[in-house]
């Protein structure tokens, strides 16, 4: 016979015990999300991101998606080549890392629970940033 | 032993009330499996704008007791036996969106009010949302902490501490506080058990004089629909007493506006229903609980993007009267609870403007006459009330409305 049958809805701390073992336990890790190394190569008026493949898997975002946020905001030409994104211009590593940055936050990371397991759904015309992690749903506008 | 009969009609309204972003629309959806979110704005924007409404059927497994809302227990996989079908109102809980709010609390019978564990507890809209529910009398409140997977153990325990001290000695007192993560649907089953303890059906005459409270209306024609498949409007709203059938006569007031010569006046609609829908669920005949979609012969201009919301719908020649200025007593709160900020509020003035919410219907008013806690205002927009019905009053406070208290109509 199931617990539920004498439950008492005043003993706050068997209700707290019993709905977090209903949670799975990989939603209670606090590991923190880390990016692998940017490796930022400056040639003469060329901006090159060695690593920009190996940048995007680790996000679990496409690569497109990627380099065209980053073109975007830098305001520069550029393309993807062999697994590493050429930007034609002369960026500061600096300025980079924050465009990256303001990548993570607005495309990758939870806002809820702080976690990057989140994939990008279309809801009829919406997309929606949802988080396999904690569930939740954030609307998005795409580039 | 004898299955109880699977209703098609939801028994009773329970509203989800709560600050914004504290998971409402999710916990509706953990319930019932829809999204009520579906205006294009709403998703867009990530908050809830207009009410929704979603219904579902709470059972219980014979074999290990088991709450669900499914066919078939999760645990042991047993048929489960039906127990009561009941509707969710879900509103928003975002501060300029209260008006909305107030029109779908006089629809519920009960309300779950939703508080985030990761945030600290009283937030202004908590406030808000709990006063209202006790300005409309509705006592059967059970309280949800959702977002436990959020924090730990610790600040669970924090936070709800935080909701014991928030609560004591509001109309909200005595109810459970229930641990859950809607997103994991995590003690949802507690949730449904204890909606079946302390959320009763109210008993209903079947007798009584029809009238429905009408919370949205709808044209339901595709652009470029023919004209020989028009179909008419359609009301959506709770049922507050008797019953309506398919072919009855309704009259709808306040109704529409006409001007003839340069006198303007507001003249009731009169028109037959076609059809009753709970849900997905076409019925011949509708009683209270749950929301019904009313289908009838009404021009659909009429009643397109919700603009015969508020109305009082009943049979021709039952309904209270059409009343562009009414005489209320007036009961205020001590401050402001919408606001971070407790602003004391002040008596009412002659000349004032205010917000009125009556039934589904949302109004502004001028003070022509304030003494003590009478008043006589001149709404913007009249209303179809008796009198007795209660009034949620609302005063500008910065550039948003606050409620400040309630009054009853005497005149």
């Amino acid at each position: 016979m199931s617990d539920l049958e004498n439950i008492d809805y005043y003993d706050y701390k068997a209700l707290l015990k019993r709905a977090r073992s209903q949670i799975p336990d990989y939603v209670f890790q606090k590991d923190r999300f880390e990016l692998p190394e940017i490796e930022i190569l400056i040639e003469g008026n060329r901006t090159i991101i060695r690593n920009f493949r190996e940048l995007a898997k680790a996000v679990n975002r496409d690569e497109e998606f990627f380099a065209k946020y980053l073109l975007k905001e830098t305001g520069s030409a550029g393309n993807l080549e062999g697994g590493r994104l050429i930007l034609q211009r002369r960026i500061s590593p600096e300025l980079l890392k924050s465009r990256i940055n303001d990548f993570l936050r607005e495309y990758v990371i939870c806002r809820e629970c702080g976690k990057p397991d989140t994939k990008i759904i279309k809801e009829g015309r919406v997309h929606l940033l949802k988080c396999m992690a904690c569930g939740a749903i954030r609307p998005i506008r795409m580039i | 032993m004898a299955k109880k009969k699977q209703a098609k009609q939801a028994e009773v309204n329970i509203g989800m009330v709560g600050h914004v972003d504290h998971g409402k629309t999710s916990l509706t959806k953990a319930l019932t499996g829809v999204w009520t979110d579906r205006h294009s704005e709403e998703l867009r924007r990530g908050i809830s704008i207009r009410l929704g409404y979603a219904d579902c059927e709470i059972r219980k497994c014979p074999q290990c007791g088991t709450y669900t809302t499914k066919p078939r227990c999760p645990n042991c996989l047993a048929e489960t036996e039906f127990l009561r079908r009941v509707s969710f109102v879900d509103s928003p809980g975002h501060e300029t969106l209260m008006a909305t709010m107030l029109s779908g609390a006089s629809l519920m019978d009960g309300a779950i009010l939703v508080i985030a564990a990761n945030e600290p507890c009283p937030q202004p809209q908590t406030k808000e949302h709990l006063m209202a529910l006790e300005i409309l009398g509705i006592d059967k409140i059970i309280i949800v902490q959702n977002k436990i997977d959020l924090v730990d153990e610790k600040q669970a325990e924090e936070n709800y501490e935080q909701i014991k001290e928030f609560v004591k000695g509001t109309i909200a007192e005595n109810a459970p506080i229930i641990p859950i993560s809607a997103h994991h649907e995590a003690n949802i089953d507690v949730l449904l058990k204890a909606i079946q303890d302390f959320i009763p059906t109210p008993k209903r005459d079947p007798d009584a004089t029809p009238r429905m409270y009408v919370a949205r209306s709808f044209d339901i024609n595709k652009p470029g629909t023919e004209i020989k498949d028009l179909k008419g409007g359609v009301l959506g709203g709770a049922i507050i007493q008797g019953v309506f059938k398919v072919g009855d006569e309704i009259e709808i007031r306040p109704g529409i506006k006409v001007t003839e010569g340069n006198k303007t006046f507001w003249k009731p609609l009169t028109t037959k229903i076609v059809s009753l829908a709970a849900g997905n669920t076409i019925l011949r005949k509708a009683h209270p609980g749950g929301l019904i979609g009313v289908g009838t012969t009404l021009d659909p201009y009429l009643t397109k993007s919700d603009a015969l919301t508020g109305s009082v719908v009943g049979l021709p020649g039952t309904l209270p009267p059409i009343r562009e200025k009414i005489t209320i007593r007036a009961n205020l709160l001590d401050r402001v609870v919408g606001t971070k900020e407790e602003l004391k509020i002040e008596p009412l003035r002659t000349g004032e403007v205010l917000m009125l919410n009556i039934g589904t219907a949302t109004t502004a008013g001028v003070i022509t006459s304030a003494r003590g806690d009478i008043a006589d205002i001149k709404l913007k927009l009249p209303i179809c009330a008796e009198i007795g019905d209660r009034v949620a009053i609302s005063r500008r406070v910065g550039s948003r409305w606050r409620l400040i208290g309630y009054g009853t109509i005497e005149g």
